[in-house]
């Protein structure tokens, strides 16, 4: 890649910014002003509507507006090709290796990962075992953490799998150029974000095997309220809370004002599995659904994300997964890993011994 | 099996099948009227190689439509919602069981390595750990079975029953450092023991003969196959106890769980009674 | 018509109360920008024994500053304009993400203001009646209803404290009535029980004393 169209996206003038966007190899740059005023807009925008994540601090909670860096970073499109089939891939296999760790766990037979970091990882949850989720999709939606070094690598930082948070921040933000400074979109060939709501609607409608679709979301003081609220708005479907859901013998439901009710068949949920259930985990959870998990084991109701798919984002997971993409995939993965050494190989071990600047980064989870 | 375990201070054994009558009833009466009450019973005898049952039984009161699920292990319990008004809520179960001489139970289709993981009812304190070490340094080394009935040896020595001593919460640490506690408790520690030493152990919750209660022992995995021991009495589970549930702690056998809206206190009368029945 | 929880039922009601609290004390307000000596309408000592605030200012502005900006007091605006934005944050989807909106810039209007200056707080009426349009945009009849239902609620229930003619009085319950024509009986029942096991107001007796009153 040239540099120039790894940095420089933007740069400071007098009056306002610059936003370069890079060409591709097509031809010249073409820029785009955005000025002070407009970033006041930008901010007013997001404060008219909200858009906020809740913070807990000194025992008090408060809705802070969405820092919001003004200026759009730029991504090429070779650059975001290559990062979409990264991920894809990536995702792929972690799915694969969920459908496998809880069924027939080739990948430990295979002695591609050693067996106790499976079985001594608290995420690992043998609640799900006789379950097999509608299409076999465990991971609906990823948040794959990545991080562009000096020389303009992408790396995978991490991988969400349980309830990734944050994808209604960059749609808002979209939303608040096209108002505050149409052109900047319009003028140039930037791809649209703004169909994601749809995409999950629809992702939600496939693996739904009966009944309307809602957003369950852990309460108003959750980080990510504010998510919850604008995703359900956007797909069309109820924002509810655990307290709005019953399970009555094979099915759920959604329990309408007027005293009818509604078959629930995909759950969008935003709370984590532990509080899911009272009656399989957490028992002291109030904003779970009492018994889902029994009418989920059925196949009368997905739950998206899948159950237990914090054992392939566990930190001690991270390692393997290049093997796993080679493993199911036979590929070689498209996005590299930070560089990472487990000290429970030996040559990292060494490695790690050696190299004093080698700091800890996070350990896998207590077990 | 080439290294069968040696039982000479088994407090006895028989071989003749036995025939007991069950009954369990669980009575909680709430100090005012709850309702949308989502419960989760297990109220299922599970399927077993070594007993047969007969003319079973169950109900629960307020009466009201119930459903059936199994767990991950494949036991079925059964969940429901009662909507109306109710202060007391009653279900139980009776049935009569013929049960064979057991020992040695086939495996389930989990991973047995699900039962070594450490969790935070069986994890065990200081004082557990130089237990363990006391056992780990054994003049001549102990086949897995006789090393756990050691252990279970060792919680007799070292802890006295005390109702009330510790609650349904209690973490096996905590009972060791105070030298006390209930069947739970007992049960918990001798699975923690076995796990740190290797030993897969799970909780089973059911019947025992002559208790006026449930209670609760552990199973050990050995050689492709689950021993039962009960720690509270000291002495291998041959006859005599009828299994309603197992898992990996008290908290995932938990034989009810129950969720409302208000906030009422709670009193259980529980009354189980295992009989054997003279044919 | 798209289904509604008894949680958000009952916001939507507190929801359409608190807005039309605010804006109808506003109104009342205006009516008394007289000097002390010619009240035109009332005098503060009698607006605050209407609203049942113990009246112990020192003067028209002590008065004022309480009635905007005593969160503690229940007839304040701001604790109007604050619990009407706390049921509103649960209602994005249902109400809509303008209508929502409006809502908070009234809020965020009025805690910008230090000092009470009748012109600066026209535009905290403004949303507040943009708010009242926007609810007309909303697809559902029966969130328009169960809002609406907390409007007129909370205007009868001003009237009467405010000792309006009998001609208003009538308007609200008549308004009340038409308004919630949209629901079946059932359905008044079921949120009037929900509301009622909330706390505060015998919402079943006031719909069999208003709605269903021969």
């Amino acid at each position: 890649m040239q540099k120039t169209q790894q940095r420089g996206h933007s740069r400071r003038e007098r009056g306002g910014y610059v936003v370069l966007e890079p060409d591709g190899g097509a031809g010249k740059n073409r820029e785009f002003k955005l000025g002070y005023s407009d970033l006041d807009r930008l901010k007013a925008y997001l404060n008219r509507y909200a858009i906020t994540f809740g913070l807990f601090q000194d025992n008090t909670f408060e809705d802070r507006l969405f820092p919001f860096g003004t200026v759009p970073r730029v991504i090429g499109p070779w650059e975001f090709d290559t990062l979409e089939k990264g991920l894809r891939q990536r995702v792929h296999a972690l799915n694969l290796f969920l459908l496998d760790i809880y069924h027939e766990r080739k990948v430990l037979k295979d002695k591609i990962i050693p067996e106790e970091f499976v079985f001594s990882c608290p995420a690992y949850l043998p609640e799900v075992y006789g379950l097999r989720p509608p299409a076999d999709v465990y991971a609906h939606l990823s948040g794959i953490d990545l991080v562009q070094a000096a020389d303009g690598t992408w790396y995978i930082l991490e991988d969400n799998l349980r309830v990734p948070s944050g994808a209604s921040y960059p749609l808002i933000a979209r939303e608040a150029y096209h108002t505050v400074c149409p052109n900047l979109i319009s003028d140039m060939p930037v791809r649209e974000s703004r169909d994601y709501p749809q995409m999950l609607g629809r992702v939600m409608e496939d693996v739904n095997p009966g009944g309307i679709s809602v957003v369950l979301s852990p309460g108003r003081y959750n980080a990510a309220f504010f998510e919850h609220s604008y995703l359900a708005e956007k797909m069309g479907v109820p924002l509810v809370f655990g307290s709005d859901l019953e399970v009555d013998g094979e099915y759920l439901y959604f329990k309408d004002v007027g005293g009818h009710r509604a078959r629930v068949g995909a759950v969008y949920r935003r709370l984590s599995d532990e509080y899911l259930d009272p009656m399989v985990f957490e028992p002291d959870s109030i904003i779970g659904v009492p018994n889902i998990m029994s009418v989920y084991r059925k196949g009368n109701v997905s739950i998206v994300n899948a159950v237990g798919n914090g054992i392939a984002d566990d930190k001690g997971i991270y390692y393997f997964v290049p093997a796993l993409i080679k493993y199911y995939l036979g590929e070689e993965a498209i996005l590299r890993n930070a560089p990472t050494y487990l000290p429970f190989f030996e040559r990292d071990r060494k490695h790690v011994l050696q190299n004093p600047t080698c700091v800890p980064m996070f350990c896998t989870e207590k077990t | 099996m080439s290294s069968s375990p040696q039982f000479t201070d088994l407090e006895y054994e028989r071989s003749a099948d036995g025939v007991y009558k069950l009954n369990y009833d669980v009575r909680a009466e709430m100090d005012t009227a709850i309702r949308n009450h989502s419960w989760c019973l297990r109220l299922s005898l599970p399927d077993d190689d070594f007993f047969e049952v007969d003319e079973f039984s169950r109900y629960i009161e307020p009466e009201c439509a119930a459903a059936t699920a199994v767990d991950y292990l494949g036991q079925e319990y059964s969940y429901g919602l009662t909507r109306e008004d109710h202060s007391v809520f009653r279900y139980g179960l009776s049935a009569t069981i013929r049960q064979h001489a057991s020992y040695g139970r086939r495996p389930d289709t989990v991973p047995i390595q699900i039962f070594l993981r450490s969790d935070r009812l069986t994890e065990l304190d200081h004082k557990g750990v130089a237990w363990l070490q006391a056992f780990q340094s054994p003049e001549k080394p102990k086949n897995p079975l006789e090393w756990s009935i050691g252990a279970m040896h060792e919680i007799t020595q070292n802890m006295i029953y005390l109702t009330g001593s510790t609650n349904y919460s209690t973490p096996a640490g905590d009972a060791v450092s105070q030298g006390s506690g209930v069947c739970q408790d007992f049960a918990h520690i001798l699975i923690g023991l076995c796990r740190a030493h290797g030993v897969p152990a799970r909780y089973v919750n059911g019947f025992l003969v002559g208790d006026g209660v449930t209670h609760a022992w552990v199973e050990v995995f050995v050689e492709g196959r689950w021993y039962g021991l009960d720690p509270t009495h000291n002495r291998l589970v041959v006859h005599d106890y009828i299994p309603l549930a197992r898992g990996r702690n008290a908290e995932d056998c938990s034989l009810n769980r129950g969720v409302w809206s208000s906030v009422v206190q709670q009193h259980q009368h529980i009354s189980a009674s295992l009989v054997e029945v003279l044919e | 018509m798209g289904l509604i929880s008894l949680r958000t039922a009952n916001q939507l009601y507190w929801l359409g109360r608190y807005v039309q609290r605010a804006l109808d004390v506003l109104h009342r307000l205006y009516d008394t920008r007289g000097n002390d000596k010619e009240p035109i309408g009332l005098g503060f000592e009698e607006f605050c024994e209407c609203l049942g605030i113990e009246s112990e200012f020192a003067n028209r502005d002590a008065f004022l500053q309480a009635l905007f900006f005593e969160k503690a007091n229940s007839y304040s605006i701001l604790f109007s304009l604050t619990t009407a934005y706390e049921n509103a944050v649960f209602l994005r989807n249902t109400i809509g993400h303008e209508g929502f909106a409006y809502v908070r810039l009234a809020l965020n209007t009025l805690e910008s203001l230090r000092v009470v200056n009748f012109y600066d707080v026209k535009p905290v009426i403004d949303y507040l009646y943009a708010f009242w349009g926007s609810l007309d945009e909303c697809a559902d009849p029966r969130v328009r209803a169960m809002v609406r239902w907390g409007k007129w609620v909370e205007i009868r229930d001003l009237a009467g404290r405010f000792e309006d003619s009998d001609d208003r009085l009538e308007k609200a319950v008549g308004q009340l009535r038409e308004n919630l024509q949209v629901l079946d009986v059932d359905e008044h029942l079921n949120v009037a029980q929900a509301l009622d096991r909330e706390g505060g107001i015998d919402f079943t007796n006031e719909l069999f004393t208003t709605i269903y009153r021969p």
